[in-house]
């Protein structure tokens, strides 16, 4: 039992200094991730001490047999109720001014994003400043750094929770409610996120990136996901877009300028995402003709069919065009 | 606190006088504190959950500054009720043994009970309405 | 009503008896009182053991099954954890994966851990209280069979391909009609059905048990520690499971005729779900925690060798801890976006918690302190327990604040801080228990040796394979998921988490081991081998428990009451003879432990056992929508429940009985000194909480969906037709207690109008409120309005009907001369129910009819 405390501590320790990764609460990189982390911190200290108080005392009888009888009110009255009463007096007036930034009043000159769960993949639509749908994209949130995003959480089925580890807390997205929740990147770079509620089969593979870049970066990102796709240029990718059309992919999938549907995810700038199936494999041509073939092998119950029956040019071309669409 | 304290094991046969107050309302009796917070817990929760309802939320401040002025006048009289019921026992008390235990557990029980109401009051200061 | 023949003190109360009673059935404490006790409570032969109804018997079959269940659940965690040891694995395919983790959670709560801390409340508390068997046998058997039986089908379900696959908390709409439309989820709500049941059948038989059936002079303030947590933990069960049975009943309202309870579309709310299960699923975990921390406390004062320091604050602490849980369900709920104010009021009631958590854990350290403990195999556990469970606590003191849940929730950490609570805060104690009370059962000690070796791979491997979840769910690894991606960091920490929970499986592996050993080469125990200071050591051994009943004078009788185990042995307590050659037990007064009467329990009987496997196989086979099968055991059930009932309320002598040692005791009562009165009332105590359940639920749906309500264009109700139900009601109630009334008089005729009338108006009211719900063209499956309204009516009709089925249950008992001026209790057992439902049904009707009006 005496190595217990010490292993507690090194882990601890460990706790606090191996906190990288791309999805790590340890290792924040926005103001409210960064409030709860140093909540945390002071939580994980008290408890280290208390563990450490609670456990010598435990052993010492032990150790040393007593011969007098013991100080019941030191134990009762100060173990039992002064100790609890005394540090979560002082702990619980902290936490209630912790984390308020999540439900922090925004400017309308702030971005707006809608992000909608469905089962397994997100939507995200960027609200202009009429309140209508602008820009569109599906697991990957392009922010402005530096600025509080508002961000209106939906669910279109069942519920899910949006979670970036590095940036806030989680905020769950319940069918019939509207969820609001302020989201801000101090740093620029890629923040891995994921979905937090269990939401069926393929919970585990419904991941996304909050991709933070500056604003004039962030701005030009928008603008060409506001404007209807180009024509394409070579043959390979006419006949690639011909299929997208003759193959039906229109009847879930939005490529701006060609069609509407949302009932999948939006692939107006598919060619740029970094993950494909909502973070199931990296992006690439190569990794869209083999989701196109085999989603259901990839991620088993997801909406996607596998279309396993297209020609190995038909897909290399279907694989172009959406490639090309960045 | 020394009246508060019961010897473990130095129990006498004496049997307590009868009372005519009901058996389970007797067995109740210590927790009276618990069920006075239990009743202040719903009253300021489903009170702050109907308010917002309501539309407390985009009301004026004046509105807002009453409406928390009411949950505290509500948490101060919750706590008279509780300190003054074990008060109340306390004076009760008469030296039987097992009579004394019944006091004490209903003096800790609104102890505790007192804490659960009085730490109410850190939410209501402290944490904005309806956000 | 104690009638002493020779006067030993003053008389507590009532009348004064004659000097010389003429007293029924004389005890003998002599050779021949001894072979009559014998042969009442010996164990049926063979296969007839299912006929047994002992509650000391059932609890011992209880505990084996449950861990039965618990090894079950283990070995899918084991599969998991294979599965989750490194990225990407196909080991498990996600579907069988969910199935796994589902059915982890579910089997471990509700077929593991309620179940088993309830059963050794079943196996101790009649020894502990000093008494041979607790008032209800045949509901504990009952309650038994009904979770064997169904417990069984549902972990089958696996096998089949067809088990849950929802998660242990079933959110809808994931599992509602359009998400699961599979019968996986309905094979939870079975099971959980027969959790229930047999959860509250215990919490009936406890609290009534520890209310009135203790050894005479067992005050509340001598009483076992462990009865103070189990006392508190039955009455929890008695509030907190009807929310979960509530929530669970919507559920299939909504999946079987389409009542949008839960689905957004038409009204519903999921959250309202969540409210539900987590009112109960909150107050689960204290379930589960409480007895073990009873255990705990009952085992400390025998290691420490000494008297527990503050028996007093323990026993506030769990009545503290028992109120307080019931204020922390939004504890589950902090990242549903409700305002932060609500959440807060939860973060400031989940800290006061702490307060009598604290109090535990010092008073017990401060016992061993004030003994010179030895530390033996059972107290190892218990310092293992104290170690886990206050990093567990502390850990739950984190996920209380609010903003740093944001972060945990639904993350490893919640997994890792859940499973210290639960593995620490139980399973430890329940494996000291083990090690402790096996002699009390088998007679033989378990291995010393073998028992460090169990002690320390459970506890390395515990540690070692929980606390990283900690660092994992902070890194970000959601709970419930099949498999992770390789660049996110988390493989050496899964990796280490999955050896090491196979080391923690090898320690209950040598637990297993020994104990099969045990049975044949274990030493002796003898006669209290730990030298431990509760009754339940007297009692070693034989089937009928006690050799008579001891009056008893401290908290540590074995310790400190002189010659107890000589009297005992000597027949000279209370009933140390069978007269009646049935099984007889004392009951006392819940405050002051008097004895106030001689009961007579059922001895071994099909009943309870054919009412459990029909309802069993009628549950299931309605599952699996095979409705031939499903009705004929149905009715089966139903004709065994009615067969019970009717055997109940017996006829007994009319004058006083021996009990022992001078004292003569009736055997018949009506009223609130009767364990069935106790038993109504804990009974309409739990069903007022359904009740309250389904009033929070039309409540809730509203603030959900402010605005207009009613929503689904039926007419706003009136108020006359509500006044007119409610008269009928009231005067259905009167007509019931006017009934009382004249029995008492002996007035057969006038009982018998009275009760009919009141059956006729009952039964108008309820066809009256259909028809008044369908006149507003209110459609239960058009909108929650409609839902919410339809279950509340429906439940009071429901209500009325079995109030009418009372009287005439009462009018025929009467004219069978088995209800008379003396011989009452039936009646006033049904009138008790009149009392509940009378004014719940006018309460209910006002907020039907008022409510719209209030908020319009």
């Amino acid at each position: 039992m005496g190595r217990d405390p010490r292993l507690i501590l090194i882990l601890v320790a460990l706790s606090l200094t191996a906190c990288g990764g791309p999805q790590s609460a340890l290792d924040p990189a926005g103001p409210s991730a960064a409030s709860l982390h140093r909540l945390g911190i002071i939580m994980y200290v008290g408890a280290t001490l208390v563990t450490l108080l609670v456990t010598a005392l435990m052993l010492v009888p032990f150790l040393r047999p007593r011969e007098r009888s013991v100080n019941r009110n030191l134990f009762l009255w100060g173990g039992g109720v002064a100790l609890p009463l005394l540090t979560l007096t002082a702990l619980v007036p902290y936490v209630m001014t912790v984390g308020h930034e999540t439900r922090a009043a925004t400017t309308p000159q702030q971005v707006s994003i809608d992000v909608i769960g469905y089962v397994y993949w997100w939507d995200v639509a960027y609200r202009r400043p009429d309140g209508s749908r602008g820009g569109a994209a599906a697991n990957e949130l392009h922010v402005p750094v530096g600025e509080p995003v508002e961000l209106f959480l939906h669910a279109a089925d069942v519920i899910h929770s949006f979670w970036v580890p590095s940036l806030a807390g989680k905020t769950d997205m319940i069918p019939g409610r509207v969820n609001r929740m302020v989201l801000q990147a101090d740093r620029p770079g890629v923040y891995r996120g994921q979905c937090a509620e269990y939401c069926g089969l393929q919970h585990a593979l419904m991941a996304f990136d909050v991709i933070a870049v500056p604003r004039p970066e962030f701005d030009a990102w928008l603008a060409r996901a506001s404007q209807p796709t180009g024509q394409p240029e070579t043959p390979e990718l006419r006949q690639g877009r011909d299929l997208f059309v003759s193959l039906g992919c229109g009847a879930c999938h939005a490529v701006r300028g060609l069609s509407e549907a949302r009932l999948g995810p939006d692939l107006t700038q598919v060619g740029s995402r970094r993950t494909l199936g909502a973070g199931t494999v990296p992006g690439g041509v190569g990794n869209i003709a083999g989701w196109i073939a085999s989603a259901q092998h990839l991620k088993p119950g997801n909406a996607m069919p596998s279309y396993d029956q297209l020609e190995g040019p038909q897909l290399r071309a279907l694989a172009a065009y959406l490639e090309s669409l960045k | 606190m020394s009246s508060l304290e019961l010897d473990d094991g130095e129990l006498d046969d004496e049997v307590e006088p009868h009372s005519r107050t009901g058996t389970l309302r007797r067995l109740l009796d210590p927790a009276f504190g618990h069920f006075v917070w239990a009743v202040h817990f719903l009253a300021v929760y489903v009170g702050a959950a109907v308010a917002c309802v309501l539309g407390l939320g985009a009301a004026g401040e004046g509105t807002r500054t009453t409406f928390l002025a009411v949950l505290v006048a509500l948490t101060v009289v919750a706590t008279a009720v509780v300190v003054g019921h074990a008060v109340w026992r306390h004076r009760q008390y008469r030296d039987l043994p097992d009579q004394r235990f019944r006091m004490v557990l209903t003096i800790g029980n609104s102890g505790i009970a007192t804490v659960g109401i009085v730490w109410q009051l850190f939410p209501i200061l402290l944490v904005p309405v309806c956000a | 009503m104690t009638l002493t023949l020779d006067s030993p003190g003053p008389q507590p109360t009532g009348e004064l008896a004659p000097r010389v009673a003429p007293v029924l059935f004389p005890q003998s404490s002599g050779r021949d009182g001894l072979e009559r006790l014998e042969a009442v409570w010996a164990l049926p032969k063979r296969f007839a053991f299912v006929t047994e109804v002992n509650n000391t018997h059932l609890g011992v079959l209880y505990i084996a099954t449950g861990f039965l269940f618990f090894l079950g659940a283990g070995v899918l965690s084991l599969l998991m954890r294979i599965q989750l040891a490194y990225p990407g694995l196909a080991f498990l395919d996600a579907g069988t994966y969910n199935q796994f983790f589902t059915m982890h959670g579910t089997v471990m709560m509700f077929l593991f851990a309620v179940p088993i801390v309830e059963a050794f409340g079943v196996l101790l508390l009649p020894a502990l209280l000093g008494t041979r068997d607790m008032p209800f046998p045949r509901l504990s058997a009952l309650g038994y069979w009904c979770y064997a039986l169904g417990g069984t089908l549902v972990f089958a379900s696996l096998f089949f391909n067809i088990a849950p696959d929802g998660g242990w908390f079933m959110y809808p709409p994931l599992t509602g009609p359009k998400y699961s439309p599979g019968i996986n989820t309905d094979v939870w709500v079975l099971g959980l059905g027969f959790v229930e049941i047999a959860a509250v059948a215990a919490a009936v038989e406890l609290v009534v048990g520890i209310l009135k059936t203790r050894a005479p002079g067992m005050t509340l303030g001598r009483m076992p520690i462990l009865a103070w947590y189990m006392l508190v933990t039955a009455g929890m069960i008695m509030i907190g499971m009807p929310a979960v049975i509530a929530a669970d009943i919507l559920l299939e309202l909504e999946r079987a005729f389409g009542m949008p309870f839960y689905d957004a579309t038409k009204g519903g709310d999921p959250l309202l779900w969540q409210h539900l299960f987590w009112l109960f699923g909150h107050p689960e975990v204290y379930i589960i925690f409480l007895p073990a921390a009873g255990m705990v406390s009952m085992m400390l004062p025998t290691f420490a060798r000494a008297k527990l320091v503050g028996y007093t604050w323990l026993a506030l602490a769990a009545i503290s801890i028992g109120f307080l849980s019931f204020g922390l369900w939004v504890h589950h709920m902090y990242a549903t976006g409700l305002p932060v104010l609500s959440l807060a009021f939860f973060s400031a009631a989940s800290s006061a918690i702490a307060i009598p958590m604290g109090i535990q854990v010092f008073a017990w350290i401060a016992t061993l302190w004030d003994g010179k403990p030895v530390l033996r195999v059972p107290l190892l556990f218990i310092l293992g327990f104290l170690f886990i469970f206050t990093v567990g606590g502390l850990t739950g003191v984190m996920v209380a604040a609010v903003p740093y849940d944001w972060q945990v929730h639904d993350t490893y950490f919640v997994v890792a801080h859940f499973h210290y609570v639960l593995i620490g805060g139980m399973v430890f104690p329940v494996f000291a228990a083990l090690y402790y009370w096996t002699p009390l059962v088998t007679g033989r000690m378990l291995s010393e040796r073998l028992g460090r070796w169990a002690f320390w791979l459970m506890f390395v491997g515990f540690n070692a394979a929980f606390f990283p979840m900690h660092i994992t769910g902070l890194r970000g690894m959601p709970r419930r998921v099949y498999t992770f991606p390789d660049d996110v960091g988390w493989n050496w920490l899964n990796l280490i988490s999955s050896v090491f929970s196979f080391v923690f499986a090898a320690g209950v592996l040598v637990f297993l081991i020994d104990f099969i050993r045990h049975r044949r080469s274990g030493p002796e125990a003898g006669y209290n081998p730990w030298d431990a200071p509760s009754l339940e050591w007297l009692s070693h051994g034989a089937d009928y428990g006690f050799r008579s009943i001891m009056p008893i004078r401290s908290r540590y009788p074995v310790w400190e009451q002189e010659g107890l185990k000589e009297d005992e042995i000597g027949g000279r307590g209370f009933l140390p003879d069978a007269p009646t050659r049935e099984r007889e037990a004392l009951v006392t007064g819940p405050i002051t432990g008097e004895p106030e009467q001689i009961i007579r329990l059922p001895g071994p009987g099909w009943t309870a056992f054919l009412a459990a496997a029909a309802t069993a196989i009628a549950l299931a086979a309605g599952t699996l929508k095979i409705t031939a099968i499903a009705l004929a055991a149905g009715a089966v059930a139903a004709g065994a429940y009615l067969y019970w009932l009717w055997s109940m309320d017996r006829l007994a002598p009319r004058g006083l009985a021996d009990a022992g040692r001078g004292v003569a005791l009736p055997l018949y009562t009506n009223g609130s000194r009767s364990v069935g009165w106790w038993g109504m009332v804990v009974l309409l105590i739990s069903d007022a909480a359904v009740v309250a359940s389904f009033a929070f639920a039309y409540l809730f749906l509203w603030t959900a969906r402010p605005g207009s309500w009613p929503p689904d264009g039926s007419q706003i109700p009136g108020f006359l037709a509500p006044v007119l139900l409610s008269a009928a009601v009231i005067a259905a109630f009167i007509l019931f207690e006017t009934a009382d009334r004249m029995n008492q008089r002996e007035r057969r005729r006038d009982t018998t109008l009275c009760l009919g009338a009141s059956a006729v108006l009952a039964i108008g009211a309820a066809v009256a409120g259909w028809f008044w719900l369908r006149g507003l063209g209110i459609d239960p499956t058009r909108h929650s309005y409609g839902a919410a309204v339809w279950t509340l009516v429906g439940t009071m009709g429901l209500h009325l009907v079995m109030g009418a089925g009372m009287a005439l249950w009462c009018t025929v008992r009467l004219h069978l001369g088995m209800i008379n001026s003396w011989r009452c209790l039936t009646l006033r057992i049904c009138l008790l129910w009149w009392r509940f439902t009378a004014p719940v049904t006018v309460l209910v009707l006002l907020m039907i009819a008022g409510f719209p009006h209030v908020i319009s």
